[in-house]
């Protein structure tokens, strides 16, 4: 994987976070990127505006699984509270990857790199499988014109407006009306066994 | 799909109201098998024991999340959890028996390979004796399986020919809470990670090992500003990013270093005299003990009582510049991490795993961690923790607790007379039945295959063709005429290609079974699935193999029943305030239960009569050791068998990575976690690297004294090992890095290292496509 490339902005400690010695510890020069780590060939990574929940779906394993990383780490060995989150935590454009980051919906969890991890491109199948995921459960309003529920797990989603809302989020699944932003006055979870699936609609 | 998904988008976006919005898209769909359930289980992979949630639909496992009413990982997994259920639905899942016919392995009946094991059983110990039978497990089975292994071999055969690569893998932990406890399984549990304001990190990369611990502690930094972290670390890792301090060493300093800091804590007045004068005794054992690389090696321990006065002379030797020559580990850096220790108003919980369990002196450095939290008094109150954690699943529950080593049984020792009788009586067999004396562990199990002296092996869920140290001796053995080798297995492997019979497995939800986790935490978990094809599990195929070899009369249970029916038998094991576990029905009923498990309430710390029913007095009783006192013991530093020289100038580690399971044959098989790391490397320090002119993906031939691979490099990856050392995951069983290791063990738990042999690293660009 990548060996070196330096994280955007990644010398200056985010909020909240102290100085460790296992930074200094890394710091030492990076090698030169080879061509094939340059920006350019971080070809996954959609234009902005583009996430659709075709692209984004195709990112999970099984509908609510935690979505793999579609570019290249740029530092593998990082650690979220400086490495992701600096892109993720809050979104906005990105020039190195020309691209609207998404927004995280648990900005607390740091370790992000034990969810979500980046493929290496042309690694193929060790073994065929015949895993075969299914689709995302009926969630229809139970009215007519009635708010919908939840349709997934929101232990990890805590902040709706992470996804749903904003340049960065799925065009299908940004909302009319973030500037409500009580959601869940209106939209509820169900539980577990209660509903037939609680995770994402991709 | 998604395309389907976009259509009946638009389908809806035209004739519905226009509140439903955009976000109403999915809603539509409708295709999902009615009666999804979610069922509970422990995942199937590491030793943290995180609670799943089960998606079933239509016969087959679907989805996965986190079991918010799991108090181990709280609704959270981590990419091996979530996607573990994909690890069933390989299409190379062993479906049929196999045996092997003319050199081939042949799709057989599975009545025909069954009798064909139980007759090779039968014939070989007519033959040549019980003890010629042996069968190796591993800490991913199930509490059923070890238990009827156990009793079939033990109780039934009469040999003590039982192991489980759990002896590669935590035989150290056992030892060193043995010795200085003298009763094996932490005392504290996770919750310390909530209370404690200090972690060290013992060579311990957490964030790839036990993340979701990993995770828990870095929520409680986030939430306590004084919250440190420590990692003490041979090589940086992302927990050494994440920490708030990497303290590197050298192979092998631990000892020097745990010593200096034992030293320092005395010098600084910090000995929490009040704990020490009332629960601590002080003993010294045997020095210069060998590394066991030789046949037949055997070692047994003494113990001297010492004072603390002469343990303070002793350890009086490892000054912070000793330490400093020996270790690398700056006296800036030692002195900082002992007043961490010493400081009164901070608790401690020290972490490890393989770092110090797979070491030539592992069981001398799981004393001299305690030893740490013993002189403090820091120890079985929340947030105050010696923690060793376990790498498989049911370590603790299975190889641990039921005690599937040559030297255990349940709850009990095999040279200890009172255990025998007990087993005796509980599995209606003759006292004389149970050997006293221990025969193999498992290095020497396989040597002893090696030598003719064990001609028939059973191994089930564990693939020590790819695992053990200095593999081509033990792969060669393995092939030896007259040896009779059956593997229960669900993928074809490096194992299942030297067997004789392959018996198909049903794995983890096909079948009803118990792990038990790091933290005395026994799970159940239902039948979910059918296994595919002729696929029984392990525990039934030895019931089976049991009744046509003519111990039928141990297992007088159904297929539909003998799940409780063991558990009902097994507890009998673990009466008692110190040890009793929870009846079945509460078992099945909750994410999880931490033992012992009195009166109805669960014990979170153990040795203190505030949370452990077992416990006398008012406060701490390590009522393990005859003279209820927890023992320090002085352990020396002692030089490794093998280091770096001019022909083999680096070291070499070992060890895995986040998105494989141990050998992958498993991982391997879910696309994500193939395609994330899709095969072995060897990380090369980038001076190293500079100074050999190699690149990340450049070709590199390792070499040992054992043997040699050729692999890619890796420069800046996810780990960076200090100069001088290189690092291979063993998970690529086309990469097999244990061609290379040293079968040296620490002579106590006869456990192997395979984080510390010499090798010689060389560019080797022209042999890799």
């Amino acid at each position: 994987m990548l060996g070196g490339v330096f994280v955007l902005g990644s010398q200056a400690p985010l909020p909240g976070t102290r100085d460790s010695g296992a930074l200094k510890e890394r710091t030492q020069p990076p090698p030169p990127a080879p061509d094939s780590l340059k920006p350019e060939s971080y070809s996954k990574v959609p234009a902005p505006g583009a996430r659709t929940l075709a692209s984004a779906g195709r990112l999970r394993a099984y509908p609510g699984a935690p979505p793999a990383i579609p570019h290249r780490l740029l530092d593998s060995a990082a650690w979220g509270g400086r490495g992701c989150l600096i892109c993720h935590r809050d979104g906005g454009f990105v020039p190195l990857f020309k691209a609207m980051a998404p927004v995280t919906p648990h900005p607390g969890f740091t370790s992000c790199l034990q969810c979500h991890v980046a493929k290496e491109e042309n690694a193929g199948l060790f073994r065929p499988t015949s895993f075969t995921p299914v689709p995302p459960p009926e969630n229809g309003p139970a009215l007519p014109g009635s708010p919908p529920p939840v349709p997934h797990e929101t232990d990890t989603r805590t902040n709706c407006l992470a996804c749903h809302s904003g340049p960065g989020a799925v065009r299908e699944l940004r909302m009319s009306h973030p500037e409500r932003h009580n959601c869940s006055q209106c939209h509820v979870a169900r539980e577990v066994n209660g509903a037939v699936f609680r995770r994402g609609p991709e | 799909m998604a395309r389907k998904r976009r259509d009946v988008f638009k389908v809806l976006a035209a004739g519905a109201a226009a509140s439903l919005v955009e976000q109403a898209a999915p809603a539509a769909e409708t295709r999902l098998p009615a009666g999804t359930v979610w069922k509970k289980t422990p995942c199937r992979f590491c030793g943290t024991g995180c609670g799943l949630l089960v998606g079933i639909a239509n016969g087959k496992a679907v989805a996965v999340q986190g079991d918010p009413a799991s108090a181990v990982n709280k609704g959270l997994c981590c990419v091996k959890g979530y996607h573990s259920v994909m690890a069933l639905y390989g299409e190379d899942r062993l479906r049929q028996a196999l045996i092997r016919k003319n050199g081939k392995l042949t799709p057989a009946p599975i009545e025909e390979a069954l009798n064909l094991v139980a007759s090779q059983l039968k014939q070989t110990i007519a033959a040549s004796g019980k003890d010629s039978v042996a069968i190796y497990g591993s800490g991913q089975w199930t509490i059923p399986d070890g238990y009827v292994a156990s009793k079939l071999f033990k109780g039934g055969i009469g040999t003590n020919n039982v192991e489980a690569n759990a002896r590669l893998c935590m035989a150290s932990a056992v030892t060193g809470f043995m010795t200085t406890f003298g009763m094996d399984e932490p005392m504290g549990c996770y919750e310390d990670i909530d209370h404690a304001d200090v972690f060290v990190l013992w060579g311990n990369n957490m964030a790839e090992m036990h993340p979701v611990l990993f995770s828990r502690m870095l929520e409680q930094r986030d939430k306590r500003p004084d919250v440190e972290i420590i990692d003490l670390a041979t090589r940086s890792t992302r927990t050494s990013a994440a920490a708030n301090r990497l303290i590197l060493f050298q192979p092998n300093a631990d000892l020097a270093i745990a010593n200096g800091l034992a030293r320092e804590i005395i010098r600084l007045g910090a000995v929490n005299r009040a704990f020490v004068e009332r629960h601590v005794s002080f003993h010294q054992g045997k020095t210069e003990i060998g590394y066991g690389v030789e046949d037949k090696f055997a070692f047994n321990d003494q113990a001297t009582a010492i004072t603390f006065e002469q343990y303070r002379e002793l350890v009086d030797e490892y000054t912070p510049e000793r330490v400093e020559a020996l270790s690398g580990v700056s006296p800036r850096d030692l002195r900082y991490l002992a007043s961490l220790y010493a400081n009164p108003g901070k608790k401690v919980v020290s972490f490890w795993c393989m770092g110090m369990n797979q070491h030539t002196r592992g069981t001398w450095m799981q004393n001299l961690v305690y030893n740490l939290h013993l002189l403090t008094g820091k120890i079985s109150t929340p947030g105050n923790s010696p923690f060793s954690l376990t790498g498989q699943p049911s370590a603790c529950g299975t190889v641990r607790e039921v005690g599937t080593l040559t030297n255990r049984l349940p709850h009990g020792d095999v040279t200890n007379e009172a255990d025998r009788k007990l087993a005796a009586s509980i599995w209606k067999v003759p006292v004389e039945k149970i050997p006293a004396k221990p025969t193999f562990h498992a290095v020497e199990m396989f040597r002893a295959l090696d030598r003719g002296e064990i001609r028939f092996l059973w191994i089930q869920v564990t693939n020590p063709m790819v695992t053990m140290p200095k593999l081509r001796r033990y792969r060669d053995a393995a092939k030896k005429d007259g040896r009779f080798i059956v593997v229960s297995e669900v993928y074809p492997t490096p194992t299942t290609d030297i067997a004789d019979v392959v018996l198909p497995s049903a794995m983890w939800i096909e079948r009803e079974g118990m792990f038990g986790n790091s933290e005395r935490r026994t799970q159940h978990f239902e039948q979910m699935l059918q296994p595919p094809g002729d696929a029984m599990s392990d525990t039934w195929q030895l019931i089976e193999v049991a009744r046509r070899a003519g111990y039928g009369h141990l297992f007088p249970w159904t297929r539909e029943n003998h799940i409780a029916a063991i558990w009902k038998e097994y507890s009998e094991f673990h009466h008692g305030a110190d040890h009793s576990m929870a009846p079945y029905e509460v078992l099945k009923q909750r994410p999880g239960v931490q033992w012992p498990y009195v009166n109805g309430r669960e014990t979170k710390w153990r040795y203190h009569a505030r949370y452990d029913p077992a416990a006398k007095g008012d406060s701490w009783d390590f009522y393990g050791k005859p003279n209820r006192r927890a023992w320090i013991w002085f352990r020396p530093y002692e030089p490794p068998p093998e280091k770096p020289d001019k022909e083999y100038p680096f070291w070499l580690s070992t060890g895995r990575v986040l998105e494989h399971w141990h050998t992958g044959s498993m991982t391997r098989r879910v696309p994500v976690l193939h395609q994330a790391v899709p095969a072995a490397y060897v990380e090369i320090n980038s001076r190293d690297a500079a100074r050999l002119q190699l690149r990340t993906g450049d070709a590199v031939r390792l070499r040992s004294r054992r043997g040699e691979i050729v692999l890619k490099a890796k420069v800046g990856g996810r780990g960076q090992p200090a100069p001088g050392q290189v690092f291979v995951p063993f998970f690529d069983e086309s990469k097999l890095i244990n061609e290379l290791t040293l079968d040296a063990f620490c002579p106590i738990s006869k456990q192997p290292d395979y984080k510390k042999c010499a090798v010689r690293v060389e560019p080797a660009r022209a042999e890799l496509g």
